[in-house]
């Protein structure tokens, strides 16, 4: 992000016309970006373009920039990370450029190419194989007849936010699983991409032995966009089974090893099971040049849950049961916690903070856009929550960069610590800016270094 | 919110940021996603008329401010002639001012009596004025119970004063 | 729904000890009920958090239900709004109860006042107890500092060697039965610690018999990194010594993340009292949730135990009653009572509560006087740690206000032949700067905003050495000043700011106890504590004139400039309001003390019936069934913090209660 020099804290490095230039460089020959519109110009009537590659900076749209402005230009970036990393990917997993976002059902996406993080720390803490060898699966995952998944499964493994002890997915405190509609637990995946990923490998950070070694605070490649260098991104996603109250046409949808995970709470009994499963949450982190603190995207399926004390848009919510009239809000299951539970009380979940007129408008703009690209795409029913940014990248005195806006939450990714606490709150860089590796050293916003063995 | 001030805002920053010793760019940054001016401005001008009874004093404090500013002086020069002001609730006013941007608290003076000095007791005005107070930037740290730097910074000296006060020309950490 | 009404084990309250007894419990097997009379652990920390920031006295309650202070509810006689506890379903005593002491609208406990004709300097003077605890899920352990420190064989010998107080039963023998408990305790807590520093520390008190210092233990963490005011002490103190002691500085351990684990790592949010908002420090609601993770546990909010009922012939525990309220807020629909049963019991209410329900359960026939009592020993002998604060102002910078609230002190002096004649302590390095001591930063700030001198440095104080106290001798006194040279002032101050603090450790008093209020209750129409505390004992009161000496000794080997302000005589001869909270004369100096929140010695165990409330296994004298945990076991307070001693209990507890199932499972 480029701020122009309102006041002397602010750095300009890069003019909002170089950027765009950048941006085009980007792109291939014939495709043409998106015309960004500031919110002032006729936003509605604006096309998008949606494009396959994914942006390595913000396009600033208004001289001097404001603080409504640029995060309009920041939730710009992200639904274009959101169509890119979501395109239909070839085998190799690179984007099938053939091909357009939301044709036809089903497939892998770009993503869901990029390596898990239980594929990165192993048990043991050897060297894990490399970007594309294939991972070895759970012992209870193996009996399942191969031939019976389709390609590029995935397994989802983590349950709740918090049980495991070595997860990124674990919220300040333990805060709980969410339990879907159907009363099952939803799944979580984290995935870094291959500069990610290989900057793990390339420095042994996979073992504790090797961050010892390391001895440094981490510091990950950041995109470049003058070099047109893929910097590093990280996911979180949170999957439900399909079925009951979930109709898969309603969501992306995949088939996948869901496994239960016994080092995630005592009592959880190995076991692994073949789903289909849908899409209901979605972070992006992408480290780029302007941003040290990183970018933080989060979508969301548009039927996760109602607004508190906003009129209900729906009949049936994918986390919210209208019918029930004493049921505790935002409020964990009680323990014991088990995966392997046949049924558990659904939780009931609203969204603390709504999300904004402008947000609003924007995910409008963008379904019509996917809508005209593929009548019908199920990527219509996700929706932008906000994106999170530092508004001062180099402050010396808030090392996590003044964060705009202050608290962010994903109703299935942070369900239980939304809200408007200072530290209390979900707040992406707040928090990830107190991550570590398993020596105590700064791990670059991201939580995964602590799970190395 | 938007980092076009207001004309009234502008200059309730340029007051307060003469009498505070905080720059202007810390009280009120460009991009501003805290944005606690905007809570300060009106407490602030609906205290005054209470507590004074005097619903023009707020605007009486920014007027002055403005002439004085338009003659050119330093911010000391300026911040003298408006706390040397004959009219004694002007210049508690502006003595409020720098507490309530300090501790993110409005102050009640308790007057000496029964043998205990002159004191002074605050209440807050918000969980988010508590961890704005420029007494946490002053001392080179953080609120109490909101840091957002990470472990074993303690370990190390902080940044320099002139960071978290916006001004280059502070003594940091000086014996007088 | 329906509620089971019979358990292996019925456990009332949720803090470290109950939550531990419970999960050692449940994970043998045992079913086992939790009554935790306060609110339940929320699903995260914002309101806490909120009432926390909101909070006028940030004091080590405020964050905790029911609310500590309405400034709304603010009058000339009640500025901070404190609540009546009579409209409260389970109150809790507080620090800002401390100064209206003498006032049962405002405060929990029944204080009588003291006789107008005392002394000064009377050893009979009564006093406000200086500490609090909390009523929740979780227990106190929410506001707890951290501090992990084991107690030394001296401490459980303190009759023996020194003549003074009691002994703990067996002695060192029961020190050395705690050792593998204190191991168990320092994983659960997960503590952070510097194994090289303590072993420096086991060698000096000849912690073990044959030298072997390393063999027994470790942390599970790596020490937490020390802070620049610790530094500051390190090489000027290792040249002094007090009463034949060295003083060097040891790193605590301490119950923080120094790595990323289960929990965060330790942010230096410098708030680890009232409340860690990322939750780096270890609280009880970690250990309640493993031991609800077990399957086997179940846990009751709200419900507040009133009735002991026994067994008229074999005397033993055969019921709990409790109330059971429905909603803090709303204090108009009637608690609902009933009964459940189990096995075996276990008190875990801390050192007000347990003495307090054993008095309440005053209606079987046996024990009028309440049960487990037969000794009357129930609810005497109520210690603290009872603290003396010394502070100054460092000669060049060494930023306070950050890192966790204490991270160093001097452990050297916590046993010598000095106990003989008074008491010993630890001293706390404080890196708070001046907050507790002179509720900085606001104090400093107002003084120099408007002109006031409360800090000392804005006026013509001199401390006790004769030294001028003003920051700026360029500055008249009572300047008010602004802009640069506000900025340049303030930062001088704060960033000088150091504190002392210093852990005293107090006699066991049979007179210092806790009574049930004959006229006072709480909104379940339950008697409220009357407490009656005094410190008596030369023997104490001389650790404070030899805490003075040494603070004045650290200050000048440092080259501080002393700041510590003595209060004003103790005032005794006025009506009861006004009469002196803590504040002490003792030849001729005048002293207020501060409480460590450390609340100890209600239900002491002992060797003997007759003189102790349990035996040594944490077992009623009086009722085979019937166990307490929590510091109100210790028959002393001994040297260190409590909540690793109290954690290393309650694991000794669960493994002698599963030996009890093991021997007679059902009874």
């Amino acid at each position: 992000m480029n701020v122009p020099p309102l006041s002397c804290s602010h750095r300009f490095t890069i003019t909002a016309a170089l950027a765009t230039v950048i941006y085009l460089a980007g792109c291939s020959a014939d495709e043409k970006p998106e015309q960004v519109h500031s919110p002032q110009t006729g936003e509605a009537a604006a096309s998008i373009q949606l494009s396959p590659h994914l942006p390595l900076e913000i396009t600033v749209t208004k001289t001097p920039p404001t603080l409504e402005s640029l995060q309009h230009d920041f939730d710009v970036f992200s639904w274009q990370s959101f169509i890119a990393l979501n395109w239909p990917a070839k085998p190799d997993g690179s984007p099938d450029t053939d091909r357009t976002i939301g044709d036809g059902k089903g497939g892998p996406v770009v993503w869901q190419q990029w390596k898990e993080s239980r594929d990165l720390f192993l048990p043991d803490g050897r060297k894990p194989p490399d970007w594309n060898q294939p991972n070895q699966l759970p012992d209870v995952c193996r009996h399942l007849e191969p031939s019976s998944a389709p390609a590029n499964r995935m397994e989802l493994t983590q349950v709740g936010k918090t049980p495991n002890l070595l997860d990124e997915s674990e919220e300040p405190f333990q805060t709980g699983p969410l339990i879907d509609q159907n009363g099952q637990y939803t799944r979580y995946a984290i995935l870094t991409n291959e500069t990610m990923f290989n900057y793990v490998l390339d420095n042994e950070l996979y073992s504790k032995k090797g961050q010892k070694a390391f001895d440094q605070d981490a510091d990950f490649p950041s995109s470049n966009p003058k070099e047109n260098k893929t910097g590093s991104i990280m996911l979180k996603a949170a999957w439900i089974k399909m079925g009951g109250q979930y109709d898969p046409d309603d969501f992306h949808t995949r088939e996948a090893l869901v496994y239960n995970n016994p080092d995630e709470q005592p009592g959880v009994e190995p076991a692994c099971s073949l789903e289909q499963v849908g899409l209901v949450g979605f972070h992006i982190a992408h480290k780029t040049e302007d941003e040290p603190q990183w970018v933080w995207s989060t979508f969301e399926h548009v039927a996760n849950a109602p607004t508190k004390d906003r009129d209900r848009k729906r009949e049936a919510y994918n986390f919210f049961d209208p019918d029930c009239k004493d049921c505790d809000i935002n409020e964990p299951p009680a323990r014991p916690w088990n995966p392997g539970t046949p049924h558990s009380q659904p939780t009931q979940v609203e969204r603390v903070t709504p999300i904004t007129r402008e947000a609003q408008a924007l995910n409008k703009r963008f379904h019509a856009a996917l809508e005209a690209a593929a009548p019908g795409s199920v990527w219509t029913n996700y929706e932008l929550v906000s994106t999170q940014w530092p508004t001062d990248a180099d402050s010396k005195t808030d090392p996590t960069g003044a964060p705009a806006p202050s608290f962010l939450a994903n109703t299935t990714l942070e369900t239980y610590i939304q809200g408007h606490t200072p530290q209390g709150s979900s707040n992406c860089m707040g928090c990830h800016g107190n991550a570590a590796d398993t020596n105590g050293r700064a791990s670059d916003f991201t939580y995964l270094l602590q799970r190395a063995r | 919110m938007s980092n076009e001030m207001s004309e009234e805002m502008k200059r309730f920053i340029g007051l307060s940021a003469v009498l505070t010793g905080f720059s202007k760019s810390i009280l009120a940054p460009g991009i501003d996603p805290v944005d606690i001016k905007s809570d300060y401005l009106p407490f602030f001008r609906k205290k005054l008329a209470e507590e004074f009874k005097d619903s023009d004093l707020f605007d009486t404090l920014l007027s002055t401010f403005s002439d004085l500013s338009a003659k050119g002086l330093t911010d000391t020069q300026i911040g003298q002639q408006l706390l040397n002001n004959d009219n004694g609730d002007f210049v508690t006013a502006c003595r409020k001012l720098i507490f309530m941007w300090y501790s993110g608290a409005w102050p009640t003076i308790i007057s000496a009596r029964d043998g205990q000095p002159e004191s002074t007791v605050s209440t807050l005005i918000s969980a988010k004025s508590y961890t704005q107070g420029l007494v946490w930037q002053v001392m080179q740290s953080h609120p109490m119970g909101s840091s957002n730097y990470r472990y074993g910074y303690w370990a190390k000296v902080p940044p320099e004063l002139s960071a978290y006060t916006g001004h280059d020309n502070q003594t940091q950490g000086a014996k007088q | 729904m329906s509620e089971n009404t019979h358990y292996d084990v019925v456990i009332v309250g949720s803090g470290i000890a109950g939550a531990i007894v419970a999960y050692q419990l449940g994970k043998e097997g045992k079913k086992v009920l939790i009554l935790e009379a306060g609110q339940k652990v929320p699903a995260n920390r914002n309101h806490y958090l909120d009432t926390f920031f909101k909070a006028n006295a940030k004091t080590p309650e405020s964050p905790y239900p029911p609310t500590t202070q309405n400034p709304d509810a603010s009058t000339s006689d009640n500025p901070l709004g404190l609540p009546d506890p009579a409209t409260e379903n389970a109150p809790r005593y507080t620090v800002l109860q401390v100064q209206p002491w003498q006032n049962a609208r405002q405060c929990y406990f029944e204080y009588t006042p003291n006789d107008r004709k005392l002394a000064p300097d009377s050893p009979e003077a009564k006093f406000a107890f200086a500490s609090s605890y909390e009523r929740i899920g979780g227990g106190t352990t929410w506001h707890w500092l951290g501090t992990s420190l084991r107690l030394f064989p001296q401490d459980f010998e303190l009759k023996s060697r020194y003549g003074q107080g009691v002994d703990w039963p067996g002695g060192r023998d029961f020190y050395q039965d705690l050792v593998p408990y204190y191991e168990k305790a320092t994983n659960e807590i997960g503590v952070a610690g510097d194994k090289a520093s303590l072993d420096r520390l086991y060698k000096q008190f000849e912690v073990a018999p044959d030298g072997h210092y390393g063999a027994e233990y470790d942390y599970p963490m790596p020490g937490i990194e020390e802070t620049l005011v610790d530094n500051e002490y390190v090489e000027p103190v290792s040249s002094l010594s007090v009463d034949g002691n060295p003083l060097y500085v040891t790193p605590t351990p301490q119950g923080r993340n120094s790595r990323p684990g289960e929990r965060r790592q330790c942010a230096g949010n410098t708030n680890c009292i009232p409340i860690c908002p990322i939750q780096a420090k270890y609280d009880a609601t970690v250990t309640l949730a493993r031991a609800l993770q077990t399957g086997n546990v179940e846990i009751r909010y709200q419900h507040v135990v009133s009735n002991i009922r026994l067994d008229e012939e074999t005397d033993e525990v055969i019921g709990l009653d409790y109330l059971r309220y429905e909603d803090d807020e709303t204090k108009t629909r009637a608690p609902e009572s009933g009964a459940v049963t189990a096995e075996r019991y276990v008190l875990a209410a801390h050192a007000i509560e347990t003495p307090k329900l054993l008095l309440m359960s005053n209606k079987n026939k046996k024990f009028p006087n309440g049960v487990a009592n037969s000794s009357d020993q129930v609810g005497r002998n109520l210690m603290d740690h009872i603290m003396y604060l010394a502070w100054g102002l460092a000669k060049d910078p060494v930023y306070p206000y950050r890192g966790p609230l204490s991270t160093a002190g001097i452990e050297s002096l916590r046993d010598g032949g000095f106990r003989k004649s008074r008491s010993a302590y630890r001293i706390e390095i404080g890196n708070e700067g001046w907050q507790w001591a002179a509720d900085d930063p606001f104090t400093t700030l107002a003084d120099f905003v408007f002109g006031q001198n409360n800090s000392q440095l804005n006026g013509d104080s001199v401390n006790e050495h004769g030294q001028p106290l003003r920051w700026d001798h360029s500055l008249p006194a009572g300047s008010a000043l602004f802009g640069e040279s506000l900025v340049n002032t303030l930062n001088g101050i704060y960033t000088r700011q150091l504190r002392l603090g210093y852990l005293i450790e107090q006699l066991p008093d049979p007179d210092n106890r806790v009574e049930l209020s004959t006229t006072e209750t709480d909104h379940l129409d339950l008697p409220r504590p009357k407490v009656t505390y005094r410190i008596r004992e030369d023997y104490v009161r001389n650790a404070f004139v030899s805490a003075k000496q040494v603070s004045s000794k650290i200050f000048k080997a440092i080259g501080a400039l002393e700041y510590t302000k003595a209060p004003p005589p103790p005032q005794f001869d006025t009506e009861a309001s006004k009469q002196t909270p803590t504040t002490f004369q003792y030849q001729g100096q005048n002293f207020t003390f501060y409480g460590a929140g450390h609340i100890v010695g209600t239900y002491r165990m002992g060797d003997r019936k007759e003189d102790s409330v349990l035996n040594r296994r944490q077992q009623s004298w009086d009722h085979p069934n019937l166990y307490m945990v929590g510091s109100g076991v210790f028959p002393t307070v001994a040297t260190g913090n409590p909540t690793l001693t109290i954690a290393a209990l309650a694991f000794q507890a669960a493994d002698n209660i599963l030996e009890d199932f093991s021997t007679h499972p059902k009874r």
